[in-house]
């Protein structure tokens, strides 16, 4: 699992997918299905806290190439959400697949975390 | 010599001159000492008389005066008229005779009848006598005791006479003139003073005898001799006097009211007696009275002269108390009666009988207030005595009338008592027809009942109005109104029941739940002993059956029977349904199991069975109810269903072939009801799919919270729904299907339910289930990289089975939690620890296996509650598992560490509900 990050707005934008390709015009980005689950969900936990520290709190988590999450990764997400609220900030997320989503509603973190189909609509929330 | 002799005899003279002068200075000197003397006699006594206030006492002072001056041998004060009893007081000398004192006072007398002019009863006069001391008495040597000497000095008090003293002595010319005329003034000061207090004695025996008179107290005086002197206004009304001439009974009363032996005894020793109790019955009525006797001294002088009995009549405070003794021994009775019942329905009944009878009342009710509903817990009419062919509609509505009871104001009687939180009584009230209480109305023909009292007691506990007591009073000619002190003892009585109904309320709340407590564990016992152990084994059938008692235990009943010993080809099926829940229906069904048992052996024909039954149920005699029941028998060679229903549920039949449902009825009616009642046999052959359901009324009327019925249509549904299961996975599936539906209402009968399935043709030869299409085993560390190569595997076996895509999901989900668990619980996280893990496709389903051989953890982790909101830990995994799997079993072997199988058949069942 490959984490890559973007600034759009004043908001970060955390990409997650198998790995890191560069594109056409040299960027890199990252491409492939990952699952978020028990063996690689502290990624991501570490990614958010790396954010926190150096002060960016507003974020949009980017789930288009995550194909599974499991409860451990949901607890990752939670946590990540909470840490980001406690410091006056936002955690948001975008382009959960229906499944991702239907085990996000069953949980009802969907009741405490925004998620947008769109990035674009995701950027909106924060400057609305 | 002439001159010498007569100087000799003028100087003699002279000498004889001067001596007789000395004589004489010398006697007047005496004679001053003795005036001296006598002066300061007559001054102390008369300062002593103006202090000394009894007679006796100015007697003795008067005599001791006159003894200093007189020296006389005897001395007497005869009192005549101030007196209520001739008085005498005598002092004499120790060496006078007695004949001489009585020839003295004899003397006296005569004197005395002389000056007073009449005759003086001798018998009447008392004597109070005193002796001379020794010390100061002179010697009489006269042996003779003659009386030389003697004065009489009568005692005058404003002209008249009221005594005499006299003085005497054995001597001649005892008494000079000087000394008579100090007797005299001393006497006369001594009458004045006697005078004066009798006057004054006289004046308050007139005080004393008005007060004693006009006391509330009965007195009667009575002398020494029993004889009455006084009774006052009250004695004789008492005692019926209209005269003095009456007084003569007063012994025999005295008798009669069983106060003579205290009349004697105070009379004897001269005492006191206080607080005794009597009763006297006057007018047919016992009159209680508290009786005192006191001594009486005559007046002015310190002799007893009788007592004096007054009877204080308590009869009001004895009353008074003994209503309040009644009064506490009412209480306590009640409060004794209502401690002492825990059961509140024979609490609320024994309470209105005592109720009725304390009040002397004719109906009562008690209403609690249950959720702020006024409910009637118990009413109570006492039975007429008298056969009134009367009975008014407010009596033949009772207690329902009470409800509508209607206040000449417009409120309902209960509602206001409720509001008031205080006793309403309402007297002589006629209640129309209508309920209406009014004031007193003309028109006789609205009436239908005059109620004589009508008392409605909020009942209060800790301030808070829990219920009502009403008590009625009918209109009899006898009835007395209720005192205040009625009122309050039903008050009372009132806010005891309060305080012990909602006592008995936490009782009972406490008792019923150990009560169930204890019921459902027993009922466990029992259950596990009634139901099949297991189910037959069987060729071409699947048999699956539940049964869920809906307290614990119930009436409901299915069984298995090998109906030859050693023949595994005929299955005998039973179920029944008592009447009835809990324990009394779960022993008919245990005496019924028995009863069973022994009638199915070896009969082929099921009506035969049916009729067998039947019989010895009627023949049992602790079955009281007829018990509907189903009997069949399946040949599993021929695939052959014969079946009998006695008034059992009908059960059905699903016929795979045509997809429709059968209803497999037959004539009859439930065992145990009627004698000589004949029963049908019916048969037909399951093809494969068919599906049998024998159950309860339980299942089909078990409602929502809604109040809807679960219903037949809703069991075929799901029957039809769930067909391709085995059929213990469709007994699982209809059951939670029906907890889903019935949510949390309470289940209030029994549900059983058995579901025979017959397999397919070549059923015969390999279970056509059990064929394995697929199978990948996995060896592998607990380290989480693994998980990944697990979901794969799932994943691969999932769309072998043709899962669609969620379901795939969830089915990852699922096992991932389970391996996780592994990971964290079993081996805490250890990385290098070993996991089996297996996947197997079946044609109907797929098994997830795993094994560890770590730490038992399993039961724990997958039987926490399923709680959405607390994804975090376990529950989420444990939910996934339980809700996307069919079926999870668990296994702990000391050998082989822990085997987890998740089963998912192959239908996306979820989906479709």
């Amino acid at each position: 699992m490959e984490i890559k990050q973007r600034t759009k707005n004043n908001v970060i934008i955390l990409d997650i997918g198998y790995e890191l390709t560069k594109n056409d015009e040299g960027q890199e980005t990252v491409t492939g299905f990952t699952e978020l689950d028990i063996d690689n969900h502290f990624i991501f936990l570490e990614a958010i806290d790396a954010l926190l520290d150096s002060g960016q709190n507003n974020i949009i988590v980017n789930l288009s190439n995550v194909s599974y999450i499991d409860s451990s990764g949901l607890g990752s997400i939670f946590d990540g959400y909470r840490k980001t609220i406690a410091k006056n900030g936002n955690l948001k997320l975008s382009n959960t697949n229906k499944d991702v989503k239907r085990v996000l509603e069953i949980t009802k973190i969907s009741k405490k975390i925004d998620i947008f189909d769109t990035e674009d609509e995701a950027l909106q929330s924060f400057h609305s | 010599m002439p001159e010498k002799d007569l100087i000799v005899q003028i100087v003699g003279g002279l000498i004889n001159e001067n001596t007789s002068l000395q004589q004489r200075i010398e006697q007047e000197k005496i004679k001053l000492q003795q005036r001296n003397h006598e002066l300061s006699v007559l001054y102390n006594v008369s300062a002593a008389l103006s202090y000394y206030l009894s007679y006796q006492e100015i007697a003795s002072l008067i005599m001791n005066s006159l003894y200093s001056i007189l020296t006389y041998d005897f001395c007497s004060i005869l009192l005549h008229d101030i007196s209520e009893n001739k008085v005498i007081y005598l002092k004499s000398s120790p060496y006078l005779h007695k004949s001489f004192i009585d020839n003295v006072i004899s003397n006296v007398y005569k004197t005395a009848e002389t000056f007073f002019q009449q005759k003086i009863d001798y018998n009447n006069i008392t004597v109070n006598s005193e002796q001379i001391s020794i010390d100061e008495a002179y010697a009489i040597d006269d042996i003779s005791q003659n009386i030389r000497s003697f004065i009489n000095i009568p005692l005058s008090f404003k002209g008249e006479i009221i005594g005499i003293t006299s003085l005497c002595s054995v001597h001649e010319k005892a008494f000079s003139r000087e000394k008579i005329a100090f007797a005299y003034t001393i006497a006369n000061q001594m009458a004045t003073v006697l005078g004066r207090l009798s006057q004054l004695v006289e004046s308050e025996k007139k005080r004393i005898s008005h007060l004693i008179e006009h006391l509330e107290d009965a007195i009667i005086i009575l002398d020494t001799n029993q004889q009455p002197l006084t009774l006052n206004k009250q004695a004789r009304a008492l005692f019926g006097f209209k005269n003095k001439s009456g007084f003569k009974k007063i012994a025999k009363i005295l008798q009669k009211i069983k106060i003579s032996h205290l009349v004697k005894e105070a009379l004897q020793n001269n005492t006191k007696i206080s607080g005794q109790e009597i009763s006297i019955q006057k007018n047919q009525e016992i009159l209680i009275f508290l009786v005192n006797i006191d001594p009486v001294y005559s007046s002015g002088t310190n002799f007893f002269s009788g007592i004096a009995i007054s009877l204080k009549n308590i009869s009001y405070l004895k009353k008074i108390e003994k209503e309040k003794s009644e009064k506490i021994a009412i209480i306590n009775k009640a409060r004794e009666l209502i401690n002492s019942i825990a059961n509140q329905e024979k609490l609320f009944s024994i309470l209105g009988d005592y109720i009725l009878n304390v009040a002397n009342a004719d109906m009562g009710a008690l209403y609690l207030l249950e959720k702020k509903v006024l409910c009637t817990k118990s009413s109570w009419v006492l039975p007429t005595k008298s056969k009134s062919r009367y009975i008014s509609e407010f009596e033949a509505n009772f207690p329902e009338s009470i409800e509508f009871i209607t206040m000449a104001t417009g409120d309902n009687l209960l509602k206001k008592t409720i509001q008031a939180r205080r006793t309403l009584i309402f007297k002589n009230i006629p209640l129309k027809k209508n309920f209406l209480l009014e004031k007193a109305t003309k028109n006789s023909q609205e009436v239908d009942i005059v109620l004589k009292e009508l008392i409605s007691v909020p009942l209060l506990s800790k301030e808070r109005v829990i219920g009502i007591l009403t008590v009625i009073r009918k209109d009899k000619p006898e009835i007395q109104e209720l005192s205040k002190d009625d009122i309050e003892t039903l008050e009372t009585i009132a806010s005891l029941s309060a305080s012990a109904i909602e006592n008995a309320y936490l009782y009972q709340k406490t008792l019923n739940e150990q009560k169930i407590q204890q019921e459902l564990k027993l009922a466990h016992e029992i259950q596990k002993r009634i139901l099949p152990k297991k189910l037959p084994k069987s060729t071409n059938f699947e048999y699956g059956g539940i049964s869920i008692p809906a307290r614990g235990i119930g009436g409901d009943y299915y069984d298995f029977f090998q109906v030859n010993k050693n023949d595994n080809n005929h299955i005998g099926i039973a179920i029944i349904d008592v009447i009835g829940k809990g324990i009394p229906a779960a022993l008919i069904t245990i005496m019924i199991k028995s009863i069973i048992q022994i009638n199915v052996k070896g009969f082929q024909n099921t009506k035969e069975v049916i009729k067998n039954i039947n019989i010895a149920v009627l023949n049992e005699p602790a079955i009281t109810k007829f018990v509907p029941m189903f009997y069949c028998i399946i040949n599993d060679s021929m695939r052959e269903l014969r079946y009998t229903n006695a008034g059992h549920e009908v059960p059905l039949l699903f016929v795979a072939k045509t997809d429709e449902f059968l209803k497999l009825d037959t004539e009859g009616f439930p065992v145990g009801g009627l004698e000589d009642i004949d029963y049908e046999q019916k048969s037909l052959i399951l093809a494969p799919g068919d599906i049998l359901s024998i159950y309860t009324d339980g299942i089909v009327e078990a409602r929502s919270p809604e109040g809807e019925n679960f219903g037949e249509d809703r069991l075929q549904k799901y029957i039809r729904k769930y067909k391709h299961l085995p059929s213990n996975k469709i007994v699982d599936k209809i059951y939670t299907s029906l907890i889903n539906f019935v949510k949390d209402a309470p289940q209030h009968d029994d549900i059983t339910l058995v579901i025979i399935k017959a397999k397919d043709l070549d059923g015969i030869s390999v279970r056509h289930q059990d064929k394995v299409l697929w199978e990948k085993q996995l060896h592998i560390s607990s380290a989480t990289k693994n998980v990944k190569l697990v979901r794969e595997a799932v994943e691969e076996a999932s769309k072998i089975m043709g899962f669609n895509t969620s379901a795939i999901y969830d089915i990852k989900l699922a096992v991932n939690e389970a391996h996780a668990n592994i990971i964290k619980h079993a081996y805490g996280n250890d990385p290098d620890q070993n996991i089996i893990f297996k996947v197997t496709v079946f044609v109907d389903r797929v098994e997830y296996y795993f094994q560890d051989f770590g730490k038992t953890y399993g039961e724990l982790a997958i039987k926490q509650t399923r709680s959405l909101d607390d994804f975090q830990g376990n529950g989420l995994g444990v939910f996934l598992i339980k809700s996307t799997m069919d079926d999870v079993t668990y296994k702990i072997d000391p050998g082989k560490g822990t085997e987890l199988i998740m089963i998912k058949y192959s239908e996306q069942l979820e989906n479709n509900v």
